[in-house]
């Protein structure tokens, strides 16, 4: 290209990108016409079906009317220039009507509503561009919609973005990829039935399909030649023009084969492994409707022989999807993929016998299962949204026939689907939300019993049939937040919110302990190794459990809580021990009591031990989180926040441990040693919680404490009788033990 | 009144819309499902009355024969009009009592509820089959009893009052007196279609105590509206093939398969609009405007192929299936509509 015409492209570029930006924003968009068009010119082939009439062309006049009405009527200005492919082809339109040409006329139809899509996906970006949700929305209202895939990312990435919970550039990031990935099907579909067409002989339905198929590409054709090439482009382009001449239809098979690696954008493995499990779902039913539709080479129950056709076409536009990712991971599965479903179709085609049927479909579930082993596996939060209402479901059903411990059994199901796949999602985002619907799930509340009170108490069949509603609604709208796109900022602020929440008590704890014995003027090199090793042992234990978990063996929810519930605890009993032993005041001043405490070994086993289960309890379910919050986001933003985190953690730990050098001795002592008591009661009641959700001892509700989230949250403070006794007993403990002696001792510190 | 109390007030004015507009949303939502589960009771009466009506006619028919002690011949040759007569009531009737079944199928099919009865009154297969098999046992007045024999209308009733199934064709008659033994002109198992007139009004009957303690929810509207449109194809499909049987009477032969799709959209419709309509426009007009869209031209199409065929016009080969092909088409698009509003509304799809 000379400079003049580089000048001019990059001209008419800033030109029409300000046209779109521009116009999106002032346009209203009458989106509605470009619907009547797509159905009007539907009316115009299957019109030019039937024989030549007065009233069929009156009928024809009219419609064609309505056609170029509605795309006059404000559709081809908001268009703009951009469109000026829809204006001709209208014009076509009307030429292959006034010439009775059915094939003009659904060429004409596919290219007219192929040239909306295009200049509608162009507005669209433009306007996430230029950061307008509202004219975005509108253009999106033109568009294609996955038909075997359903998916919906987009339709909910504008409602994160209008709701201010997305950037504008990550709607717009999800916008392109599902419509370019929805056009890449659609124009794998058309070339598929167009070979069928041409195979049967249907020439109205072939010259459409073939009309579809250019329009398609023009909407894929930058990245059709981003991704494969510009050579590749340029084929594919000549091809189909030759197609939509009337030329050589063997050019057919060259497009079909060119474009057979295409793939607009990569799949992310959650996708990749969805599509995997739909391959799998469309194959297995082809064979059961295709066996039941068939006896003895004849149709013998059409609708399901028709089913059979309908599911394979699903498959080959997911196998679409697939077929890039898998023929880089696994190329002779891929091939022979590609040749199965090619061989279906013409076996079923040909009306073969159903057993030929199932050994192709067989054989590709087989190359299914070994090339997804994991996706087939498991699907972890995908498969808990379909299983656990239909668990809830059948708990109802069992506890209605009498069989309370089948229900409760069913219950701890139900839970187990809850937690860690819903709640390993929920929880990093709505920390309130996860708990009270794991509440739900156990005890409840005083004034609100949960499912497992209820089954316990043998409730009205009522009752539990209205709990079990309320947590399916409680579970929609969960789904709601865990499923509306994170953006980059939303993912830093969880990232770090996990960290402080699940490792600011930990940080707490031993940055008071060991400032308080710091502060004591004793040697670092005295608690620091235990410390360290302590800190060191927990996060590489958390660590092995998490991998052993996921590949050596299973654990289960229960154990989980139980696991949980039990380090806090004896995080708890070594927190109360130490921190009574230093702080107390019986048997001598605070010094000397930690001086000589020190000198034992049992304070520096005591300090090691401390570390390790305050770290190592909420080390496995961190890790857990950020295992969940890694399926959701991206990497790079999660570390971010990490890193945050890592950095408030520290500089409270500087703070807390520096304190010991500027603050009186004495003031210090008090605050450091209030601090730690008060964590003590916090360890003490998550630790009982923990064994509660384990279903290791009861819960029982209470009204007369408050049932606030943020007591719960961040103090540990339940409305159940139990936690609450032996938070009261350890409160008693250091009240008694330490703080009226001290009271004694400020008052006659002589006797003391 | 100064800026402050400007903004206060105005933001009482825009919350108090916004809450009303809540509210009216949620009501109309619980109207339209209350409106699909009348609709559905009402035509649910009205099947009660037409399979008590048939059986009526049935007893007629069989009453004849057991009083020619099982001697069809014989009750013929006595009774040949009183016959005659009886079959063209069981016929009439059973295209009143099935419609009023279509009418409602797309939303009994689509409860998860209701399906069971779908299977046994319309759309289950035979115990030999491996899937969606009708799980019932027909009893016949003289103690038989057949196990999993398929639904009601179309594998039992109607193969049995066409005289599509030669095995329980006891004899050819002519029915219309023309002189002729034209295609249907035949006496039919009394016993069969007895026990077989019993079963459908017990079912139907069966179906309405169902439905009258059935709690329409959300879930179940967007469910019957995802599983059941997608099934347009299938009955072009249907129709599709039984368009070139020309000969012999294939299967369907009582009335043709676009009156099942005008039925079962006409109720996907039916629920959309009542009962989904208010939720998607709450979150999404445009969508819900799309979908609506979508419905009608859906609808407008069946109803225009259904009144060419009706008039009597032949479709060509290409035609037809391109008029499937397009059917399926809008149906598709539909059903990813309704799963994007899905996904907009956290609905679970029991599906």
């Amino acid at each position: 290209m000379n400079t003049g015409h580089c000048i001019f492209h990059r001209l008419a570029v800033v030109f029409i990108g300000f046209f779109l930006v521009v116009g999106t924003a002032l346009a209203d968009v009458p989106w509605q016409n470009a619907e009547t068009i797509r159905a009007e010119t539907a009316r115009v082939t299957r019109l030019l079906y039937r024989p030549v009439s007065t009233a069929r062309d009156a009928d024809l006049a009219a419609v064609l009317a309505t056609i170029r009405s509605a795309w006059n009527d404000g559709l081809a200005d908001a268009y703009g220039p951009d469109a000026s492919l829809v204006g001709s082809e209208i014009d076509a339109l009307g030429d292959a009507i006034a010439t009775n040409d059915g094939e003009a006329a659904a060429r004409a139809r596919s290219l007219i509503w192929t040239g909306l899509l295009k200049g509608a996906m162009d507005h669209t970006l433009a306007a996430l561009d230029a950061g307008d949700a509202t004219v975005a929305a509108e253009w999106l209202s033109i568009r294609e919609y996955a038909r075997a895939s359903g998916e919906t990312a987009t339709g909910l990435a504008m409602d994160g973005l209008k709701a201010g919970n997305l950037d504008a550039a990550e709607a717009r990031r999800i916008a392109e990829a599902e419509l370019l990935g929805i056009y890449a099907a659609e124009l794998r579909l058309s070339l598929s039935r167009a070979a069928d067409d041409l195979a049967n002989g249907r020439k109205v339905q072939l010259a459409g399909e073939l009309g579809r198929a250019k329009g398609l590409f023009l909407i894929l054709a930058d990245n059709i030649s981003a991704r494969m090439g510009p050579e590749v482009a340029k084929d594919v382009a000549v091809r189909l023009d030759r197609l939509n001449a009337g030329g050589d239809t063997s050019a057919l098979a060259g497009v079909q084969a060119a474009l057979a690696s295409y793939a607009p954008v990569a799949l992310s493995p959650d996708e990749r492994d969805r599509r995997a499990r739909l391959l799998r779902r469309f194959l297995g039913t082809v064979e059961v409707e295709y066996t039941k539709g068939m006896r003895d080479g004849e149709i013998v129950i059409p609708m399901e022989y028709h089913e059979s056709v309908l599911f394979r076409d699903r498959a080959a536009m997911i196998f679409g999807d697939l077929r890039p990712e898998m023929t880089e991971t696994a190329p002779e599965a891929a091939e022979r993929m590609a040749v199965i479903l090619k061989e279906l179709a013409g076996a079923i085609n040909q009306l073969a016998d159903p057993q030929q049927v199932s050994a192709l479909t067989n054989e590709a579930l087989t190359i299914i299962d070994k090339t997804y082993a994991d996706a087939m596996a498991t699907s972890g939060y995908e498969e808990a949204v379909e299983a656990l209402p239909a668990s809830l479901d059948e708990l109802v059903l069992i506890a209605r026939s009498g069989d309370w411990a089948g229900a409760e059994l069913k219950r701890l199901e139900a839970y187990s689907w809850y937690d860690p796949d819903f709640e390993g999602r929920l929880r990093p985002r709505e920390p309130a939300m996860a708990l009270r619907l794991e509440a739900r799930f156990w005890e409840g509340s005083a004034n609100d019993p949960g499912l497992g009170a209820l089954l316990a108490a043998k409730a009205p069949i009522t009752e539990i049939a209205a709990e079990v509603e309320t947590i399916k609604t409680e579970l929609l709208a969960a789904r709601a937040i865990i499923e509306t796109p994170l953006s980059p900022t939303g993912t830093v602020v969880q990232s770090v919110t996990i960290l402080l929440r699940e490792g600011l008590e930990a940080v707490l704890i031993l940055a008071a302990l060991t400032g308080a014995i710091a502060a004591e003027g004793i040697a670092s090199r005295r608690w620091r190794r235990p410390v360290l090793a302590g800190v060191g042992m927990a996060l590489l234990a958390s660590f092995a459990l998490w991998y052993a978990a996921g590949h050596l063996f299973a654990i289960s929810t229960l154990q989980r809580e139980l696991l949980e519930g039990t380090t806090a605890l004896l995080a708890a009993a070594v927190l109360i021990y130490m921190t009574h032993t230093i702080f107390s005041h019986r048997g001598g001043g605070h010094m000397t009591r930690m001086r000589e405490s020190l000198k034992g070994g049992v304070s520096t086993t005591g300090i090691f031990a401390l570390a390790f289960f305050v770290v190592f309890r909420e080390g496995f379910e961190t890790v857990l989180f950020y295992e969940a919050m890694l399926a959701d986001a991206n990497a790079s933003y999660v570390l971010i926040g990490l890193l945050i985190g890592t950095v408030i953690c520290a500089a409270v730990a500087w703070m807390i441990f520096g304190m010991g050098a500027r603050l009186p001795i004495k003031l210090f002592f008090r605050i450091t040693g209030v601090l730690l008591a008060v964590l003590s009661v916090v360890l003490v009641g998550t630790g009982i919680r923990g064994l509660q959700t384990a279903a290791v001892i009861s819960a029982t509700p209470v009204s007369w404490f408050p049932d606030v989230d943020w007591l719960q949250i961040y103090l540990g403070l339940y409305p159940v009788a139990e936690a609450l006794i032996a938070q009261a007993l350890v409160a008693a403990f250091f009240i008694g033990g330490w703080l009226l002696p001290y009271l004694v001792h400020q008052r006659n510190p002589q006797k003391s | 009144m100064n800026r402050l109390t400007h903004v206060l007030l105005g933001a009482a004015v825009i919350g108090s819309l916004s809450a009303t507009e809540l509210l009216a949303d949620s009501s109309a939502e619980i109207q339209g499902l209350e409106d699909v589960k009348n609709f559905t009771l009402e035509h649910n009466a009205e099947l009660v009355t037409n399979a008590d009506l048939m059986l009526g006619a049935v007893r007629t028919y069989a009453g004849i024969i057991t009083a020619h002690d099982g001697d069809y011949a014989a009750a013929w040759k006595a009774d040949g009009p009183a016959l005659a007569k009886a079959i063209e009531d069981i016929r009439g009737l059973w295209l009143k009592t099935s419609n009023q079944y279509e009418t409602m199928e797309g939303i009994v099919a689509g409860i998860p509820a209701t399906v069971k009865y779908d299977m046994i009154l319309d759309a289950g297969n035979p115990g030999t089959e491996s899937e969606d098999v009708a799980e019932y046992d027909l009893t016949l007045p003289d103690g038989t009893v057949l196990k999993r024999p398929g639904s009601l209308f179309h594998h039992i009733t109607e193969p049995l009052f066409w005289g599509m199934d030669p095995v329980n064709v006891i004899m050819t008659a002519d029915l219309n007196g023309d002189g002729n033994i034209g295609r249907g002109e035949m006496l039919f198992d009394a016993n069969l279609a007895l026990g077989a007139a019993e079963a459908l009004s017990y079912w139907a009957k069966a179906l309405k105590t169902e439905l009258t303690e059935w709690k329409p929810n959300r879930d179940d509207a967007f469910t019957a509206v995802v599983t059941m449109t997608p099934t347009v194809g299938d009955y072009f499909g249907e129709w599709k093939e039984s368009q070139f049987i020309t000969g012999d009477i294939g299967a369907f032969v009582a009335q043709s398969r676009l009156v099942d799709v005008q039925g079962i959209m006409g109720g996907c419709k039916k629920m959309y609009f009542s009962a989904i309509s208010p939720v998607v426009k709450a979150t999404d007009p445009n969508l819900d405007q799309s979908i609506r869209a979508g419905f009608e031209e859906l609808l407008a199409l069946v109803k225009e192929t259904y009144e060419r065929e009706y008039a009597g016009e032949k479709f060509g080969t290409e035609e037809a299936d391109a008029i499937g092909n397009e059917a399926q088409d809008i149906a598709d698009r539909i059903v990813a509509m309704v799963l994007q509003a899905a996904a907009k509304n956290g609905v679970t799809l029991k599906m």
